[in-house]
């Protein structure tokens, strides 16, 4: 209840005017999550990034779109990587008085598994499936470079791996 | 453009800019992902992208009720230059496009989401030649290269259009499809278009020949009729007709300006059963907004 209490505060003050002095500027974004960081994974983002804002409480936000390329072979014996390539689209709450966003997101991606998910012959795949993406995480913004952490949770079960570290560009 | 010959009548009854919240909502969209590119701001006027959502139902004799949904979008960023365009579309499969009868083309085809940069190498009144690079949206990656060459020849008795597309697929292989159009505007109701159509595929690794002979009728206030005749050949190993088809279209505005129904008879002679008429009927639910 304290919780409620202290978020109904938050609303009510105009602390969330300060949001827009962390917001990522609008323009673009590219991300990568290399393999060194995230074991047997990464990802590849690129899109663009605008400012929004919720005019009732003065609480400014950013919303985004992305085309992503990503491959996950964490835990696998039997040589076969599951490949990924779609679009997310999501927001990005900023905490007032701190560069930290949550981040809130989803995405549909059309998926195979494959010694070769990137490069290989189509009739060589072992299995093809319509993504749905759930994602949820936290991001911290260094002028232009953030890192973020995310949660991710799909449809498909031959992806395993639920959370990654990425860095980025906001340019 | 020869290419859109056969979806003239139609075209003069959608091509009506919606002013619904929906289509404002498209714009702000396309305009966003424009000047993600560019940083420049365009007029609306210049965007031809579109949007179609719709709902099929196709019942064909002996067969259960098929339902389709599914979505066709052109994004077309305007601010890439003139020359130099990126366009993101969901279509359908150009090759089977161009071998089945446009108004009951949504029975079993596939439409695929795709996004590529097309350089117009040469443009004037009635010529025009278009490089594409593209990228389908599907793994593993499938990028493909596309020419298109097209011309059109203006007769004192009718429009002659001439198509010429080639395609390389990095999955697929090669894809050559060659038309060869006849359009005439009879009067304010009538207008015909005998289309013929020539087709190569490496993964068939046959030639496929249509001829297609439709009458458009403009019954009204944004109402018509489509009559459409055609027939399929192959090449190999002799010249044959593989199917025949024949279907009656009565499409009508439902609601606002952007609503569409279109309700399809049809009948299909393919070679493989004696060439016995196989009925279908088909009701489909557009939505359409540019």
């Amino acid at each position: 209840m304290s919780y409620f209490f202290a978020l109904l505060i938050l609303l009510t003050t105009n602390c969330f005017a300060e949001t827009k002095h962390f917001l990522l500027r609008e323009g673009n974004i590219a991300v990568l999550a290399p393999p060194v960081v995230n074991k047997d994974y990464y990802l590849l983002e690129f899109g663009f990034v605008i400012q929004k804002k919720i005019k009732a409480w003065d609480y400014n936000y950013n919303a985004y779109v992305n085309a992503a390329l990503f491959e996950d072979w964490k835990d696998r014996s039997d040589n076969l990587h599951a490949g990924a390539l779609g679009f997310k689209a999501g927001v990005l709450f900023p905490v007032p008085t701190i560069p930290l966003f949550m981040k809130v997101g989803g995405g549909y991606a059309k998926t195979v598994l494959h010694k070769n998910p990137i490069f290989g012959k189509s009739d060589q795949s072992v299995d093809k499936r319509d993504m749905l993406l759930l994602e949820l995480g936290a991001l911290y913004s260094f002028d232009h470079y953030f890192v973020s952490f995310t949660y991710q949770k799909s449809n498909v079960r031959y992806f395993t791996r639920n959370t990654f570290l990425a860095v980025g560009v906001n340019y | 453009m020869f290419w859109s010959f056969s979806s003239l009548a139609e075209s003069t009854i959608i091509k009506e800019e919606t002013t619904t919240k929906i289509a404002s909502e498209w714009r702000l969209f396309n305009r966003n992902i424009d000047s993600f590119f560019t940083n420049q701001p365009y007029l609306v006027a210049e965007n031809q992208s579109t949007l179609s959502a719709y709902s099929s139902f196709y019942l064909k004799e002996g067969q259960k009720l098929q339902t389709i949904y599914d979505l066709e979008a052109r994004f077309d960023l305007p601010r890439t230059t003139k020359k130099l365009k990126l366009v993101i579309e969901k279509e359908k499969d150009e090759v089977i496009k161009a071998t089945t009868d446009e108004n009951v083309a949504t029975k079993n085809v596939p439409t695929n989401y795709s996004a590529g940069v097309s350089y117009l190498l040469t443009q004037s009144k009635y010529f025009s030649s278009l490089l594409r690079f593209g990228l389908r949206l599907e793994m593993p990656l499938n990028p493909s290269i596309k020419v298109n060459v097209s011309k059109d020849i203006k007769t004192e008795h009718f429009d002659i259009g001439l198509f010429q597309k080639l395609i390389l697929y990095r999955q697929e292989g090669f894809q050559e499809i060659s038309q060869v159009s006849f359009y005439k505007k009879w009067n304010e109701i009538f207008q015909s278009d005998l289309l013929n159509s020539l087709v190569w595929t490496d993964q068939s690794d046959t030639f496929i020949f249509r001829n297609n002979l439709i009458l458009y009728q403009h019954i009204g206030n944004e109402k018509a009729l489509t009559y459409s005749v055609g027939a399929n050949a192959k090449l190999s190993p002799n010249f044959y007709y593989d199917v025949y088809d024949a279907s009656v279209s009565y499409r009508q505005l439902l609601y606002s300006k952007w609503l569409y129904g279109t309700f399809t008879l049809g009948a299909d002679f393919p070679k493989a059963s004696g060439f016995h008429e196989e009925n279908f009927v088909q009701l489909r639910i557009e939505v359409f907004f540019q």
